[in-house]
C-alpha cells in the first residue's frame, strides 16, 4: 500500500548570477529566484502507474526528486501513505530511484550492485541471494551477475540498475528518464519490459520523461508539465483527445497538431469562423461557450490533428500546394502550403489512394468540424475543455 | 613518388619532434640519468675525497657502509617515518577531505585552511615548528602543560619530525583527495543515500573505493618523499649533527657526501635508499591490481 499526495508542492532555487566585473573589478552578485515547480497537487493512488511528462526544464525531474527526498520542499506538502513526508529522510521513505545514467556503483559486481542495499536489512545470507537471483531472473541478467557494469551494453546496464530497485521491493518506485540513454530499438523493447515488469512488482511508481510515445504506453496517468506548473493530469487518451491547452496540445501527438490563428464572430444564429476564404458554422458546444463572452470578435486558434485531415485530389473543402511529403514506411507526411500556412497532413499507408504526393502538386483536403479544436489565442486554453464531459 | 612525398613529410616531423623533447632530454640527462649513473659506478669504485674514481672497489663500500654503526639506526629511522607518517597522512586527509566533501558556506574558508600548509616553504615551517616546540619558549609545552624536549630529546626527536612531515603534506593531499571524492558522480552518491546505505557503509564500500587511485597517488609519492627526500628538514632542524636519533639514510649520505666527501658511503646509501624505495613501490603495484578501481 502506498499513495502518494502532494499538496502545494513548490520547489524554488535561488540562483547567483555573477554580473560584469573584470581582472581587478568586484564581481556583482545577482541573486535571482527561478521556481522550479509551482503548487505542484496530486493524489497518487496505490500500484498506481504516473507519469511526469514535459520538455526539458519543466521541473518534472525536480518533482521526482523531492518525492525522492533527495531536493528539499519549499513549501507546500508531501504525502506517503498520509505520513507527511517533508523533513523525513529518503532512506527512510521507502522509495526506490532508477537514474538515467544507471548510478551503478561501478568497483561492484552487478550481483553485488544489486545486493549492496538489502544486505544490511536481511540478515539471511540465503535470503540475499536468492531475491537477487529471482530479480535477475525476472530481468534477464542472471548470465551476468559476476560481471562489473563496464562489461556490459546500456540495455544491461539498465536492467541492473531497475534490478537495484526491485530487489528492496519498495512502496514507491521513482523511475528518472530511465530509457533516454538507450537507442531507438532497445528503448522500444525496454518500455514494453517495463509494461510487463510493472504488473509483477507491487509499487506505486512515477516515472519521468519527456518521451510521449512512453507516457502514452506506460502511464496509467499522465502528468503534463511546463515551467514547473501542472498543464494538465489525465489519462493517457483524454490528453490526447482532449487537451487542456494549446501546449499539450502541440506537445502530445506526433507528427504535432496543425494550429490556424481564425477570429469567431457573431452572427444572427451563432458562431462563424472564416477559414481560409470559407465561412463555417461553428458547432453547438463552441457557440454555447463563445456566446458566454459578450464579444463580437473572439481571435481563437484553431487545432486539427495531421490523422484527421483527409486528402483527395479532388471535391476536398481546401486547396493546399504539396511542399514536402515524408514516408516513414507505414505512413505518409506530407506537408502543404494553404495560403502561405503550413497544414501538415499523414495518411496512413494502408490506405493511401491514388493521389499524386509529389512537390508542388495541389491537393484538396478536408476535416470534419467535430474533430477541431479551438483554443483561446491569449492564454492558450481549450475553449470547450471541461464543458459537457463533467471534467 | 606519392611514397616519396610521404617519408620526407614524416622525417621531418620526426626531426621536429626530437627538437622538442630535446630540452627536457638534456635536462633530465645533466640533472637524473648521469647522477644516477654516476652514483652505481661511485658504489663499487675506491673514490677519493675529490670525487675522482681510482679504480673498482668491488663490494668493500657496501660492507664498509652495513657495517657501520650508525646505518642500522639511520635505516630503522627511515622506516619509521615512512610506516607511521604514509598511513597517518592518508587517514588525516581523508578525514579531513570527508568533513568537507559537501559544499557549504563557508566551505572555502576551512578548504584554505586545510591546504595552507602547502603555501608555507620548508624552511620556514621548520624555523616555525622549532619554536613552537621549543622547551623554554615554544607554545606547545605551555599550551598542553608538558614538559617535553620535542625536537631536542633524542626519545622525541624522530616523533617530533614525523609530526613536522604530516604537516607539511597535507595541504597538497588534502587537495587531491577532496577534488577526488567531488569527482564521484552526484547521481551515485544520491542511489545510495536512496538505499538508505548507512554513513560508515557509504564511507568504506562505495566512497574510498572509487577514490582509490587518488589514495594509491597519494600513498606511492609519499612513501617516495619518506624514504628519498626527508633529510633536508632534518638537517634544517639541526638535530642529526649532535644526536642520532633522527639520522636517516638520506641525512646521514648528505653528510658523508657534502661534509666528509666520503663518495663511497654517500653512493652505497643513496642507492640503499633507492632500492627499498622501489621493492615498495613494485610491492605496492602489485596490491594496485586488486584493490584500485580505475573507472568512471
Amino acid at each position: 500500500m502506498a499513495s502518494i499526495t502532494l499538496k502545494n508542492v513548490t520547489k524554488v532555487y535561488t540562483s547567483s548570477q555573477s554580473v560584469g566585473g573584470g581582472l581587478f573589478r568586484k564581481n556583482k552578485e545577482k541573486k535571482k529566484d527561478v521556481v522550479a515547480v509551482k503548487d505542484f497537487s496530486m493524489e497518487i493512488k496505490d500500484k498506481e502507474f504516473v507519469v511526469l511528462l514535459g520538455p526539458s526544464g519543466c521541473g518534472k525531474s525536480t518533482t521526482l526528486r523531492m518525492i525522492a527526498g533527495l531536493e528539499e520542499i519549499d513549501r507546500g506538502e508531501l504525502y506517503i501513505d498520509d505520513v507527511l513526508m517533508n523533513d523525513t529522510e529518503s532512506k527512510d521513505r521507502d522509495v526506490a530511484m532508477v537514474f538515467q545514467n544507471y548510478a551503478l556503483y561501478p568497483h561492484m559486481s552487478v550481483f553485488d550492485n544489486m545486493a549492496f542495499a538489502i544486505r544490511k536489512r536481511i540478515p539471511d545470507k540465503k535470503e540475499v541471494d536468492r531475491k537477487v537471483r529471482e530479480a535477475a531472473g525476472i530481468l534477464g541478467i542472471s548470465e551476468y551477475l559476476d560481471r562489473k557494469p563496464r562489461e556490459l551494453s546500456g540495455g544491461q546496464r539498465q536492467r541492473v540498475a531497475i534490478g537495484r530497485a526491485i530487489v528492496r521491493n519498495p512502496k514507491v518506485m521513482l523511475m528518472d528518464e530511465p530509457l533516454s540513454n538507450l537507442d531507438a530499438k532497445l528503448r522500444n523493447q525496454m518500455r514494453s519490459e517495463l509494461l510487463k515488469l510493472r504488473k509483477r512488482i507491487d509499487a506505486t511508481f512515477v516515472y519521468v520523461t519527456h518521451d510521449q510515445t512512453e507516457a502514452m504506453t506506460l502511464g496509467d496517468r499522465v502528468v503534463v508539465m511546463k515551467d514547473g506548473e501542472v498543464m494538465q493530469i489525465g489519462k493517457p487518451d483524454e490528453i490526447y483527445s482532449n487537451p487542456a491547452s494549446l501546449f499539450v496540445a502541440t506537445f502530445i501527438g506526433n507528427p504535432q497538431m496543425n494550429v490556424i490563428p481564425v477570429s469567431a464572430y457573431r452572427k444572427s444564429e451563432g458562431f462563424y469562423i472564416n477559414l481560409f476564404g470559407k465561412e463555417l458554422a461553428l458547432g453547438v458546444e463552441y457557440s454555447s461557450t463563445l456566446s458566454k463572452r459578450n464579444e463580437s470578435f473572439i481571435p481563437l486558434m484553431l487545432g486539427i490533428r495531421p490523422e484527421y485531415i483527409t486528402l483527395d485530389d479532388g471535391g476536398g473543402l481546401f486547396e493546399g500546394e504539396v511542399m514536402i511529403s515524408e514516408h516513414t514506411g507505414n505512413s505518409i507526411i506530407v506537408h502543404m502550403n494553404v495560403d502561405g500556412t503550413e497544414i501538415v497532413a499523414l495518411e496512413e499507408e494502408r490506405n493511401r489512394r491514388e493521389i499524386n504526393y509529389t512537390q508542388d502538386s495541389i491537393l484538396h483536403f478536408s476535416f470534419s468540424l467535430s474533430d477541431v479544436y479551438l483554443f483561446d489565442a491569449v492564454s492558450g486554453l481549450n475553449i470547450t475543455y471541461g464543458v459537457g464531459n463533467g471534467q | 613518388m606519392g611514397n616519396n612525398v610521404k617519408s620526407l613529410k614524416k622525417r621531418r616531423d620526426n626531426r621536429r619532434v626530437f627538437l622538442l623533447l630535446l630540452p627536457i632530454t638534456l635536462f633530465a640527462i645533466a640533472f637524473v640519468y648521469f647522477p644516477f649513473i654516476r652514483t652505481i659506478i661511485n658504489a663499487f669504485s675506491k673514490v677519493n675525497s675529490k670525487g675522482v674514481v681510482k679504480g673498482f672497489a668491488g663490494l668493500e663500500n657496501f660492507i664498509y657502509t652495513y657495517s657501520r654503526k650508525d646505518f642500522l639506526p639511520a635505516l630503522r629511522h627511515t622506516l619509521t617515518i615512512a610506516l607511521v607518517n604514509v598511513p597517518l597522512t592518508l587517514v588525516i586527509t581523508l578525514s579531513l577531505a570527508l568533513l568537507s566533501e559537501k559544499k557549504r558556506k563557508f566551505s572555502s574558508v576551512y578548504e584554505t585552511m586545510f591546504t595552507l600548509p602547502m603555501s608555507v616553504s620548508m624552511s620556514a615551517s621548520c624555523m616555525i615548528f622549532k619554536s613552537m616546540f621549543s622547551p623554554s619558549v615554544g607554545f606547545i609545552n605551555y599550551f598542553f602543560s608538558l614538559k617535553l624536549g620535542w625536537f631536542e630529546s633524542s626519545d622525541t626527536a624522530l616523533f617530533s619530525c614525523i609530526i613536522l612531515t604530516v604537516w607539511m603534506g597535507i595541504g597538497f593531499d588534502y587537495l587531491l583527495m577532496l577534488s577526488a571524492l567531488r569527482g564521484i558522480p552526484k547521481s551515485v552518491m544520491e542511489a545510495t543515500k536512496v538505499d538508505g546505505i548507512s554513513l560508515p557503509r557509504r564511507i568504506f564500500f562505495v566512497e574510498i573505493p572509487l577514490i582509490s587511485p587518488t589514495i594509491f597517488y597519494i600513498f606511492c609519492t609519499n612513501l617516495v618523499l619518506c624514504m628519498m627526500t626527508s633529510a633536508p628538514m632534518i638537517i634544517i632542524m639541526g638535530v642529526s649533527a649532535e644526536s642520532s636519533a633522527t639520522n636517516t639514510l638520506m641525512s646521514m649520505m648528505y653528510q658523508s657526501g657534502f661534509s666528509s666527501s666520503d663518495y663511497g658511503l654517500a653512493a652505497v646509501l643513496s642507492l640503499t635508499a633507492f632500492v627499498l624505495t622501489l621493492l615498495f613501490t613494485i610491492l605496492s603495484f602489485m596490491t594496485e591490481r586488486r584493490r584500485v578501481h580505475y573507472e568512471a
